[in-house]
């Protein structure tokens, strides 16, 4: 029988040279560069999103002014496309490999092709927002602007369609990969069926995103053919901008829900890991994730609220919908614990957060049907309460559940609980002043409006929370950095929470070529499986050699 | 104890097979999104916009034909090739690669041609706006084939392809079939439906 | 036959199909359709080309009296090495994107790297497979890489020098010129020169100079690019002498220069029949001609140069007619200049 490997905690290990990251087909540094590149742009999304919220916290112009529709631009485009789905790929092209027993991605070259891609054309993003707003495009408008008749060049909106377009390709790379690798690279006897949740969500946000970001390059072309040749395709009403709504909303509203997506299978691996025991129904929980990315691309409309939007029937039945798989997704965790023995792990509190930010979400969604919402406000509250929140919660736990394999030590329980805190304060905080204020009737996107009586105390807390959220990345990004630093010295033990799937088979941090040995599949918990394998070969006595 | 036997298709020690196919088959569903999402628009404007197309653009029916023809009589010689190499008929793959080649140029050049003595730009009208789209990504698309065609014609003639590994000309066999269902279907959208 | 992957793709197709048939009903509205119908047949061909063989997902029946499950040694090849050419290919791209953007050149350039980290990432793939032995690389470089790129290679570094070095050339002054000049090329002879007396030089070590080498004299071309070239003066008496022909006949009768400095020389035909100047020792066939320029049909305008002929008297006509003429003095250099191009009124015969 070949022994499994020789647990060496607190040993110390050479990390590579930081120079060899240019050349490296290694999918665990690769996952990391996505991570930390991901993070850097959180960190500038949220100082743009706090001085925002302050900006709006009294009547009047205070000092955003002039820039405030760039600002908000560039929070919205930047907050949606270069943090969240980055970040998963990243996450997810480290620990699938692992958690599948692959040990490689299918194309690492590509992978590290997609993660520079990502890195300069969402630096190409940011120039175009200092170059100059771009006019009216931004991920924060359902309709482009006009294409300037006469052919006048607007460098700055050229350069965000064309880094924009950059991104969604690099991510539409980034996705093939992880969906081949899943498919075709698999341990001995680990079938679909059997492959972590976290894997399998990956799966599913891949193959949405092979379908959906397309689109998105085909509404972008034409924008920049638009823009580039003075066309007046998007000038006026009625085709263009219908056009429009359908190639940025079929990618917009995937793209919101597989913000989500990988962050339930992680919460549901996180959950089973610290309990103790498999997933209370693993058949359920797939389909649930599965029923939740197929509504992902059937729920697609412009938001509420904005003039001359083109709301499809589709929109409201199948977004109420999307509550059936992630309530089932939560029963199903809650059912898992309640079987188990669950060991207090930070991550668990953040997986907590995330529940209680949905139900917060859910429970303003019931309220905004019975009272009627006159504000647009509600719905920016309502993104960040159902959307963003939630999506940096799970990922939080993720980093923090897996830091022993990314960084080859555990991160700060004292760091991870400030930052929980701050994060679900802060989005509670800020979702609560911005429902209040979207009842009260204010618009959004807006650097003055009129207040009504209430808009300071509003303002504040939207402020208030915006800030917490702040010091919560700047914690995050301190501990991460902090581990990443200290990476190959007093490392990790391989399995510190008696984990049931592969990635936790080899040691912490995993070796270049990820595994010297893999246990044999015969389930969705094979570390499980040769845990009760040699209890009972203790038993029994019979069976060594 | 002897270890278990494992009956099921292993990874193996050798390179692992199918990821290239894999790959490039579903970056061919991409890519039918891609084409989708303009074709979709195409068809919108079409209804919406009226007339259309504009009474003072036209585009000249025989390029679009002639250019479909082309695509077409590339599925033969593609095919041929790849059959040949799994029999080890090496040149007579190379043969249907270099034959494939000549067509998808014949194309390009046609669609060059055509580009370039059509009477409006992509700015006078939304017509010609999603025309140049179709067209520049069909062209891009042909152009990614024919660069794939020229490299499996490299690795072929260097030996790396051969009856025991025809994985590559499979793959560019198959991305060529998507670029004639691709250009079948902007032909069809733009010179059968107008 | 089908996966599980398969099957997952096909239930998203017929949730697409229905979609768009609902749809098709409620809404009626062309775009969204299509992008449904198009969901569907995109999820039904990766459904389709990922059945069979091509995602394997089998795994071997457990009996129940099978011994425990065991560690085994990993069976999968080893991940490829990684290559630089795939942070250059991004970078390639990112110049393709900003230059479709902005400026057509920087897109220009963008193709270019592209195509160089394409090659050089595909050499890095073909070098993995087990038949690229040290023997068929060494002929694929000798009988195309080599007599392919290296003259391609060798252009391109001629022009990036003459290009970069020209631009600096131009910004300093015209003393600055020729110390930039001597001194670029004393560094480039020196550079070489050390190569060469290390026979043993790490690959790396060349690499790194040549990368030096290359930034700076790219950064110092665009400095010299963005700071503009110095003012161009014309040293005093070079002013250009203007003549033109019209009705038949030059607008002056005489045209005096200095011997043996450059002449610059104007000439504007308002006629549409061909005229030009020449300049010859003496009147008649047997006239020694000094300088022919070359004919031109009206409305247009050309600037001939020439140097001035040895101090006398000559005379400038217009070889296609005869009537057409005046006197072209050449003066000393160490006598006054007068105005050139004296005498106003045309002189037609």
């Amino acid at each position: 029988m070949t022994e499994a490997p020789p647990q060496e905690p607190g040993a110390t290990i050479a990390p590579p040279r930081p120079s060899t990251i240019f050349a490296t087909s290694d999918h665990k540094r690769l996952g990391l560069a996505f991570l930390g590149g991901a993070l850097a742009f959180l960190l500038v999304g949220g100082v743009v999103g706090m001085v925002l919220r302050a900006e709006l916290v009294n009547e009047g112009v205070q000092f955003a002014g002039g820039n405030y529709r760039r600002l908000f631009g560039l929070h919205a485009t930047v907050s949606t496309l270069l943090v969240i789905a980055p970040a998963w790929i990243g996450l997810a092209t480290h620990v699938v490999p692992l958690q599948t027993g692959a040990g490689r991605v299918a194309f690492p070259r590509l992978t590290a092709f997609a993660l520079w891609t990502f890195l300069l054309g969402g630096a190409l993003t940011l120039v175009a927002y200092l170059v100059g707003p771009p006019a009216g495009f931004g991920l924060a408008s359902a309709t482009p602007i006009a294409g300037t008749p006469g052919g006048s060049l607007d460098e700055a909106t050229t350069l965000m369609i064309a880094g924009v377009a950059m991104v969604a390709a690099a991510t539409l790379l980034a996705s093939l990969n992880l969906v081949v690798t899943i498919l075709t690279l698999r341990a001995p006897g680990m079938t679909l069926r059997r492959v972590p949740m976290f894997s399998w969500a990956s799966l599913l946000t891949g193959l949405v995103t092979l379908l959906a970001t397309p689109v998105f390059l085909a509404g972008l072309t034409l924008l920049y053919l638009d823009q580039r040749f003075g066309g007046t395709l998007f000038a006026g009403g009625g085709g263009g901008q219908a056009i429009w709504q359908h190639t940025l909303w079929l990618f917009g509203r995937p793209e919101i829900y597989l913000l989500l997506l990988p962050g339930l299978g992680a919460a549901c691996d996180i959950v089973a890991t610290h309990a103790g025991r498999p997933l209370l129904s693993q058949d359920a929980a797939r389909a649930a994730l599965t029923w939740f990315a197929f509504l992902s691309l059937g729920a697609w409309a412009a938001g509420q609220g904005v003039v001359d939007a083109l709301v499809l029937p589709t929109y409201s039945p199948l977004t109420a919908l999307v509550a059936v798989p992630v309530g089932l997704v939560v029963l199903v965790c809650l059912g898992t614990l309640a079987k188990g023995r669950p060991q207090l792990h930070v991550s668990l509190l953040f997986v907590g957060g995330f529940v209680l930010l949905a139900g917060f979400g859910a429970l303003h969604a019931a309220i905004a049907g019975v009272v009627g919402v006159d504000g647009e406000a509600w719905a920016t509250g309502h993104l960040h309460t159902v959307a963003f929140g939630p999506a940096l919660l799970l990922l939080a736990a993720a980093l923090y559940h897996w830091a022993p394999k990314l960084f080859g030590r555990a991160l700060s329980e004292a760091m991870g609980r400030l930052c929980f805190l701050a994060l679900l304060g802060g989005f509670l905080l800020m979702g609560l002043g911005s429902y209040l204020a979207g009842y009260d009737g204010a618009p959004a996107g807006l650097s003055d409006f009129p207040f009504t009586g209430n808009g300071t105390t509003y303002g504040g807390l939207a402020a208030l929370g915006a800030a917490l959220i702040v010091v919560a990345v700047v914690a995050l990004g301190a501990d991460v950095v902090r581990a990443a630093a200290q990476a190959g010295f007093n490392r990790a033990a391989d399995d510190p929470y008696g984990g049931l799937t592969l990635e936790w088979a080899t040691s912490s941090p995993p070796p270049p070529h990820s595994f010297d040995v893999v246990p044999e599949v015969r389930s969705a918990t094979p570390l499980l499986d040769l845990r009760r394998a040699a209890a009972a070969d203790q038993v029994t006595g019979a069976g060594r050699d | 104890m002897t270890s278990p036997v494992l009956a099921l298709p292993s990874a193996g020690a050798d390179r692992p097979r199918n990821l290239v196919r894999t790959g490039v088959l579903l970056g061919a569903s991409s890519a039918t999104m891609l084409f989708g999402g303009l074709l979709a628009a195409y068809l919108h404007l079409r209804r919406t916009i009226v007339p259309w197309p504009p009474e003072d653009l036209s585009i000249d029916q025989y390029f679009g034909n002639m250019m479909v023809l082309t695509m077409l009589l590339g599925i033969v010689p593609v095919e041929w090739a790849c059959y040949a190499l799994r029999r080890g008929l090496v040149r007579q793959a190379m043969s249907g690669l270099a034959v494939t080649i000549g067509l998808g140029l014949a194309f390009l050049n046609l669609l060059s041609y055509a580009a370039g003595h059509v009477e409006f730009d992509a700015a006078s009208h939304p017509y010609g706006l999603v025309l140049t789209a179709l067209v520049m990504l069909l062209g891009l698309a042909v152009g990614v084939g024919v660069a794939m065609l020229t490299l499996t014609l490299i690795r072929t003639a260097g030996r790396q392809q051969g009856p025991s590994d025809a994985e590559q000309a499979r793959v560019t066999a198959c991305w060529w079939h998507f670029t004639v269902g691709a250009s079948i279907a902007v032909w069809y959208a733009v010179v059968v439906l107008k | 036959m089908f996966s599980l992957a398969s099957k997952l793709l096909f239930a998203l197709t017929a949730v697409a199909v229905a979609l768009a048939i609902g749809y098709g009903f409620d809404v009626d509205e062309r775009a969204g359709v299509a992008i449904f119908v198009f969901v569907a047949v995109a999820a039904a061909t990766a459904g389709v080309a990922l059945g069979g063989a091509a995602v394997p997902d089998l795994a071997p029946e457990v009996p129940p009296d099978a011994p425990p499950p065991q560690w085994q040694a990993t069976s999968l090849a080893p991940t490829p090495p990684g290559t630089g050419f795939t942070l250059l290919a991004a970078v390639a791209v990112t110049l393709l994107a900003a230059g479709a953007a902005v400026s057509w050149e920087l897109a220009a350039g963008g193709a270019v790297l592209l195509t160089v980290a394409t090659g050089g990432w595909l050499a890095g793939v073909w070098r993995l497979h087990p038949n690229w032995t040290p023997r068929v690389q060494s002929r694929v470089s000798m009988r195309l890489l080599v007599p392919v790129g290296l003259p391609l290679a060798t252009v391109g570094l001629a022009l990036l020098i003459a290009g970069s070095v020209s631009r600096i050339l131009l910004t300093v002054s015209k003393n600055g010129a020729v110390m930039v000049a001597f001194v670029v090329a004393s560094v480039i002879f020196g550079a070489c020169a050390w190569v060469a007396s290390r026979p043993r030089l790490a690959s790396s070590a060349l690499v790194a100079l040549g990368a030096v080498a290359a930034t700076s004299m790219i950064g110092a071309g665009i400095a010299g690019a963005v700071a503009g070239e110095r003012e161009f003066h014309h040293e005093e008496g070079e002013e250009p002498i203007v003549v033109v022909a019209e009705e038949v006949a030059f607008d002056v009768s005489e045209i005096t220069v200095t011997a043996g400095e450059p002449v610059v020389m104007e000439f504007e035909n308002r006629d549409d029949v061909f005229h030009n100047v020449a300049v010859y020792a003496g009147e008649g066939p047997e006239a020694k001609p000094v300088f022919n320029g070359v004919g031109f049909a009206g409305e247009d305008e050309r600037t001939y140069t020439f140097d001035a002929p040895p101090a006398g008297r000559y005379t400038f006509v217009c070889d296609f007619h005869v009537n057409m003429k005046g006197t072209f003095v050449s003066l000393p250099e160490s006598a006054a200049k007068p105005p050139a191009g004296a005498a106003e009124e045309p002189h037609g015969e």
